[in-house]
């Protein structure tokens, strides 16, 4: 395991013109003098990695808001359970009426029943698609773009 | 078989067995009957556990487009009707009719060495999805300057948010100055909220404004649903965590990035990668079952 | 703060203050269970957890509702259940749903956490006391019976349901580890033993607790024996009544005090616990190479919990053996001679142990 002291020479190693001119030296005793900005900024990425990163101070609560903590947590753990529930009842209830809809169509014609459910090689979603954001772009959708020729 | 302690030797296992005859009805692990471990036994539900995070602290674009969209669509396009279950190439178990096949190995499956999944019926219990993204920055130049690998590992921080763990060199090329134990990178697997963060800003950010991506090539895949490909140094540049501070990055190192998913099969998987914006080019070839 | 089902009284937190604090957040001048004013005083509550704990209320007080009414109609169907098999698998049912409906009860946990008010009565505290002890001190037990082999030695196995907790008369008056070493003159007296029950059962249950040594050596088989130092049946136990009443029980061998015999191996004294399905009338027990599985089989006896100690030849032996009139008992050593039943009495020992009789100042 690296400590972050180790990880921060590494780091100069690869961006040493930029920082040997900061050539930050490591005092154990509080730090009367500032850092160079590029040499805090390299601290701060490396201090990242470091091991004492790992475990984050824990939250210490009087024991009534323990109790209440532990109750919002179970609500929570309720709330995640219903709304997975809710979410495979409605695929299950797709799902079915998928079936259904194939099975009669099967029954009305089978010769479209053959073009409807064959493997469809070389589905993709539209390129155009996007996962929505709340800050989209100011022209969110190019209507007039088609796909470059290959 | 369990050895007493006189024959044990002659068997060649330990002097001593070490397992008990078991009597009680109850199961457990030492670690619960220790006082050292005791706050390891605290659910990591709760607040007083050092295991405790919290979860859903943001929004997650992602996981919400997947369950509005994506889910629903993936489930109709992999939907097949009257589906039975594909049974893979599997080993083939010997006659036993020889006491030496006892020992023997299983004969190798039908048309090949490895044995393939089965292809289990599709339904509302196993839609595709994305589950983890493994990254992974392996630094040929380390074995000379091994500073590099250190660095490779603070710039896959940086473009991920979360903290990777270094890959070390396993095997001996004196031509290469490679022996065991060199640090030569670092990988990382994400998954869930840090996952879907890094996703979006590869395909919002990262790929439209590379100058070599074209698209991911559509001959990769592992036959289990796992595509991959790479991003080369020149596109890491892109990540706004490294482009901010591009005087601090000098170098920065090619990735390998593997994509997880849930299905069954690679055209599969490629459907549900292309609804999160990511381009496919090149030529398709569809296995045999699926 | 909407408070939409009805709990009972026994479920509530008893301090005002405390009940108010956890119901309706922390108040200005701080928690109440912290002692010091300077503590209460630095006391901050995580931010936004008022707003998350009303509404999580709703979400538990919901699933709560759901249980209450589903236990109530395993109630009416348990009145007119006639089926042995079925009503015990109703029981458990309802016993399930009363416990979901107090599950996530904030009062009922931070009873338990400080353990105040806990009743035993209620099932949900059951619950939660059987898992506490589940989770450590009932699978301590289980490790020791089986390392000291008290399973298989003494009865074949055992399904630990009720929580056995056995005490001497000491000044500290402080319960052990299961398999501890004791002092002779610790276990000089008849233990206290509590009796916790954690399935719901009938008000004045009857229980029986054997104590029983199965190191006694055996010279004549070269072997070992077991030897009854306590055995009472028709013990009166209920969920919130543990502790064992000895003067209501019937004793069938009164207590007999540890007193092993210099340098033989420490000695097992294993603690058992039996339901009796009904009154254990005229047992006929005889202490020497007392047969446990053969008593608990004759009367029907189902073993529910266990705990054991151990003692060895110490200081205070030679004590309790002249006190209890139990002779000078033996000394074993390493004889290489031809007839080792001639090595066995130590000859200085006897001595020391007549010298030691006669002037009882000790």
């Amino acid at each position: 395991m690296m400590n972050w002291k180790q990880g921060l020479r590494a780091f100069q190693a690869v961006v040493r013109p930029h920082i040997s001119a900061a050539q930050p030296t490591l005092v154990r005793a509080k730090r009367t003098t500032k850092l160079a900005p590029g040499a805090s900024r390299v601290i701060n990425m490396v201090s990242v990695i470091s091991a004492r990163k790992k475990q984050p101070r824990r939250l210490k609560m009087c024991k009534e808001d323990q109790v209440r903590h532990q109750m919002i947590m179970a609500a929570w753990k309720l709330h995640l359970r219903d709304e997975k529930a809710e979410r495979t009842n409605k695929l299950k209830a797709q799902y079915e009426k998928i079936t259904e809809a194939c099975d009669e169509l099967q029954k009305l014609d089978p010769a479209l029943y053959e073009a409807a459910t064959a493997r469809e090689k070389g589905k993709r979603f539209s390129p155009e698609m996007r996962i929505p954001t709340d800050t989209p772009p100011r022209q969110p959708w190019q209507f007039d773009w088609s796909p470059p020729d290959k | 078989m369990r050895a007493f302690s006189t024959s044990a030797r002659a068997a060649g296992k330990t002097a001593v067995s070490i397992v008990p005859p078991v009597h009680h009805t109850v199961k457990f692990r030492k670690s619960q009957l220790m006082d050292k471990y005791a706050s390891l036994q605290i659910p990591r539900s709760s607040v007083t556990s050092p295991k405790y995070r919290p979860q859903r602290t943001c929004q997650d674009r992602v996981r919400e487009h997947h369950i509005n969209t994506v889910e629903s669509d993936m489930m109709l396009i992999t939907y097949a009707h009257n589906q039975q279950v594909l049974v893979g190439n599997k080993p083939r178990p010997r006659k036993g009719d020889s006491p030496y096949q006892l020992y023997q190995p299983q004969r190798v499956p039908y048309g090949g060495t490895q044995a393939t999944k089965d292809i289990k019926v599709r339904s509302w219990r196993n839609v595709p999805m994305l589950e983890a993204i493994t990254i992974n920055c392996f630094v040929k130049p380390a074995t000379m300057n091994h500073d590099l690998a250190a660095a490779a590992k603070v710039m896959l921080q940086q473009i991920t948010g979360e903290k990777p763990t270094s890959v070390y060199a396993r095997t001996n090329v004196p031509s290469w100055t490679l022996r065991p134990g060199m640090p030569m990178g670092a990988k990382i697997k994400l998954t869930g909220q840090p996952m879907n963060q890094f996703l979006t800003t590869l395909t919002e950010i990262v790929l439209p404004r590379s100058k070599t991506f074209t698209g991911v090539s559509n001959s990769t895949g592992d036959q289990n649903g796992n595509i991959t490909f790479s991003l080369t140094a020149d596109d890491i540049r892109h990540f706004p965590e490294i482009e901010g501070n591009l005087e601090l990055w000098p170098q920065t190192f090619a990735i390998d990035l593997c994509f997880h998913t849930s299905a069954q099969v690679d055209p599969e998987a490629r459907t549900l990668l292309s609804a999160y914006g990511l381009p496919f080019v090149g030529k398709e070839r569809y296995p045999a079952r699926w | 703060m909407k408070n939409s089902i009805v709990r009972a009284a026994g479920l509530q937190i008893r301090n005002q203050r405390i009940r108010d604090a956890v119901l309706n957040g922390v108040p200005k001048t701080g928690p109440p269970t912290l002692r010091s004013r300077w503590a209460r005083s630095r006391y901050v509550s995580p931010e936004g957890i008022n707003e998350a704990f009303s509404l999580a209320k709703e979400i538990v007080d919901k699933e709560a509702a759901n249980h209450k009414s589903a236990a109530g109609e395993v109630e009416k169907e348990l009145k007119s259940a006639t089926g042995e098999e079925q009503r015990a698998e109703l029981a458990k049912n309802l016993e399930h749903h009363l416990v979901k409906s107090e599950f996530h009860n904030p009062e009922v946990r931070f009873n338990f956490m400080v353990k105040d008010s806990v009743d035993l009565n209620e099932p949900i505290y059951r619950y939660l006391s059987r898992t506490e002890w589940a989770a450590k001190e009932m699978l301590i037990l289980m490790q020791r019976l089986e390392q000291h082999h008290v399973i298989p030695d003494t009865m074949p196995t055992l399904d630990p349901r009720a929580q056995v907790d056995v005490q001497f008369v000491t000044p500290t008056m402080s319960s052990f580890e299961p398999g501890s070493f004791l002092s002779n003159e610790v276990c000089e007296r008849r233990p206290r033993i509590s009796i916790q029950e954690f399935e719901p059962i009938a008000k004045d249950s009857l229980y029986s607790v054997v104590i029983v040594n199965p190191d006694v050596p055996d010279l004549e088989n070269d072997s070992f024996k077991t030897l009854l130092h306590y055995a009472a049946v028709n013990i009166r136990i209920s969920n919130d009544a543990p502790e064992v009443d000895f003067a209501q029980a019937t004793e069938l061998a009164d207590y007999l005090p540890p007193h092993p015999e210099k340098n033989a191996p420490a000695q097992r004294f294993c603690v058992w616990v039996f339901r009796q399905p009904a009154r254990v009338e005229g047992a006929e027990i005889s202490r020497e190479g007392f047969d446990i599985r053969q008593f608990a089989g004759a009367n029907n006896l189902e073993a529910v919990g266990a705990h054991m100690w151990r003692v060895r030849y110490d200081l205070t032996t030679d004590f309790i053996r002249a006190k209890y009139g139990l002779g000078p008992g033996s000394v074993y050593f390493r004889a290489r001679t031809a007839k080792p039943e001639e090595a066995l009495l130590h000859v200085r020992h006897r001595q020391k142990w007549e010298k030691f009789v006669e002037t009882p100042s000790k």
